[in-house]
């Protein structure tokens, strides 16, 4: 028995993770029938509102889910939350030369091959703590995952124990835009180009490939 | 006649109790009721009790126009409620019907609906099916809680549905009353009546209430909700947006109302039902291999396998299933 909020994408849907395509599908399909603007499934139960914020759930939930690739990052996330690991701890990414998407290479597997695997809160290897991680809840991932989205960004910067100041001191960008871009306030950025360039520095100062990322991050502001 | 499935022959006998209701009057309870036990009493013993105590109609969907013994009987008279059961005419079926006659029926005393329900818990029968009444009354939801299995009936138009939610959250409500009372949590019983009158606040809110004050009770209060797992019939279906419902029902309310509501099927319209109705003719009987009565089969079946599973029956959410049932159910058009 568990409130919306705490569904993950496959609860929302109804549909057991290792549904297929199909299922998938014609389970969002039904999800839209029961909240659809029209319908009287929600009559006396939800508020106007509440009808529409929970297709927007269902809406979210499908675009997790329909991406393979995505959905791939997802099941990972999910059955490390599950584990009760991801609530404690933060991404920890092994250090070790720059790392470049292969050909061919889906961002599911990039990010596999990137090693990541988690250890709970507390201490880098190398003994700094750096402020807390963000917690990444298992109704974050909800929202569907984004891995140039800002806060995934400084959860990484944290497992690696880099302060804000020696990323801004590195990449020679003002530590508020820094600040900004990691909690995405991307209104208080100047937009376009430099946000790009931003990326672009923060990505590898922190070892991660800045093409990749540009590109995710691209294709996830057109979505 | 029927071609049914038979119980496999090591099924342990157990006496199920199941409870036919629909918030809304005309849904189609007692049709459903009345041919559920039908279909049922081709291979198992059946009591039906009307307990519509303000009308009661089981009777005239039996075909059944005079009768000796009735509820009245065993609530006025002093008789035992196995002493007012009669034949149907069907064999394996009888019915403890519903009487016309005193007129403080539909309002009935406590202790004597204690009695009522006492003795409808102890009939020997393999299974008693309940017909119970419109409406959100203690008389209707007091009968639905006690049973093994909760079948709602629902037509595919809001008002049905409104009044589903509604029985529901009564149901919902009571229960956790019960469960107070018996448990003797008093301290928690004022929060439960608050809820009762104010706007609806949600079941979760409520727990979340208790838990504060309470946990222990909190789980104790969650565990018989979770115990509680009602079926879904959608019943006057006439086209594919109408199974549709059903399902869409069952996810709204295993989401919003935190029931487990599980959906067992959609029964088509047909017109013949109200036909036979005005013959006093039974429709099972007189209609055996019509896409209605296919339904009704169908139902009953699942219903006893669910029955059976008993609390370790998990719903799947198979759409293949739904698939199937979409097919057999609709008329071609």
């Amino acid at each position: 028995m568990k409130k919306l909020q705490e569904l993950n994408c496959y609860q929302v849907l109804n549909v057991e993770p290792s549904g297929s395509r199909e299922d998938i599908e014609k389970a969002y399909l039904l999800a839209l029938a029961t909240f659809r603007p029209d319908g009287f499934a929600t009559y006396s139960v939800l508020s106007e509102d509440e009808r529409e914020a929970s297709l927007k759930r269902v809406e979210q939930a499908f675009e997790v889910l329909r991406d393979p690739a995505k959905r791939r990052m997802y099941d990972q996330l999910l059955g490390q939350a599950e584990s009760q690991q991801v609530l404690a701890g933060s991404l920890v990414v092994t250090s070790g030369p720059p790392a470049r998407p292969e050909v061919n290479e889906t961002p599911a597997g990039f990010w596999r091959r990137l090693g990541f695997h988690l250890r709970p809160r507390g201490k880098h290897p190398d003994g700094t703590v750096s402020e807390k991680a963000p917690q990444l809840a298992a109704s974050s991932l909800a929202e569907g995952y984004v891995l140039s989205r800002g806060r995934y960004l400084k959860t990484i910067r944290l497992s690696r124990g880099i302060p804000l100041e020696t990323l801004a001191q590195n990449t020679r960008i003002s530590i508020n835009h820094l600040r900004a871009l990691e909690e995405e306030e991307y209104g208080l950025l100047p937009s376009g180009a430099y946000l790009h360039y931003m990326l672009a520095a923060y990505a590898k100062s922190l070892k991660l490939d800045p093409d990749w990322i540009l590109k995710d991050f691209k294709s996830n502001q057109e979505s | 006649m029927f071609d049914t499935v038979c119980p496999s022959a090591d099924h342990e006998q157990k006496r199920f109790l199941w409870a036919v209701a629909g918030g809304k009057g005309g849904t189609g309870k007692t049709f459903i009721a009345a041919n559920l036990g039908l279909q049922l009493s081709a291979y198992l013993d059946v009591t039906l009790v009307d307990a519509d105590l303000g009308s009661p109609n089981l009777h005239t969907f039996l075909g059944i126009k005079n009768r000796e013994l009735t509820l009245s009987d065993f609530l006025y008279r002093r008789l035992q409620l196995e002493q007012v059961a009669s034949d149907t005419g069907h064999s394996k079926l009888r019915l403890i019907s519903g009487s016309s006659e005193s007129l403080g029926l539909g309002n009935l005393q406590h202790f004597r609906k204690q009695r009522m329900l006492r003795q409808i818990r102890g009939l020997n029968s393999p299974i008693t099916l309940l017909d119970i009444g419109a409406g959100t009354y203690f008389n209707c939801i007091d009968f639905f809680i006690i049973a093994d299995l909760g079948i709602l009936v629902i037509n595919p138009e809001p008002a049905s549905v409104e009044n589903a939610y509604q029985f529901i959250r009564a149901a919902t409500l009571r229960l956790l009353e019960s469960t107070i009372r018996k448990y003797r949590l008093q301290h928690l019983l004022e929060r439960v009546v608050e809820s009762r009158n104010e706007v609806p606040r949600s079941i979760y809110g409520l727990l979340e209430l208790v838990a504060k004050e309470d946990p222990s009770s909190a789980d104790l209060l969650a565990d018989e909700l979770e115990a509680f797992r009602p079926c879904l019939i959608v019943n006057k279906v006439r086209k594919d947006d109408d199974i549709v419902l059903g399902r869409s029902v069952t996810d709204v309310v295993n989401k919003f109302l935190a029931v487990q509501l599980h959906f067992v099927g959609a029964i088509p319209f047909d017109d013949a039902v109200d036909a036979c109705l005005k013959r006093f003719s039974p429709y099972l009987m007189s209609h055996p291999y019509s896409q209605t009565t296919c339904a009704v089969k169908l139902i009953a079946e699942r219903l006893m396998t669910i029955s059976r599973a008993g609390r370790r029956f998990i719903p799947t959410t198979d759409a293949s299933d739904e698939e199937a049932t979409r097919t057999e159910l609709l008329p071609s058009s």
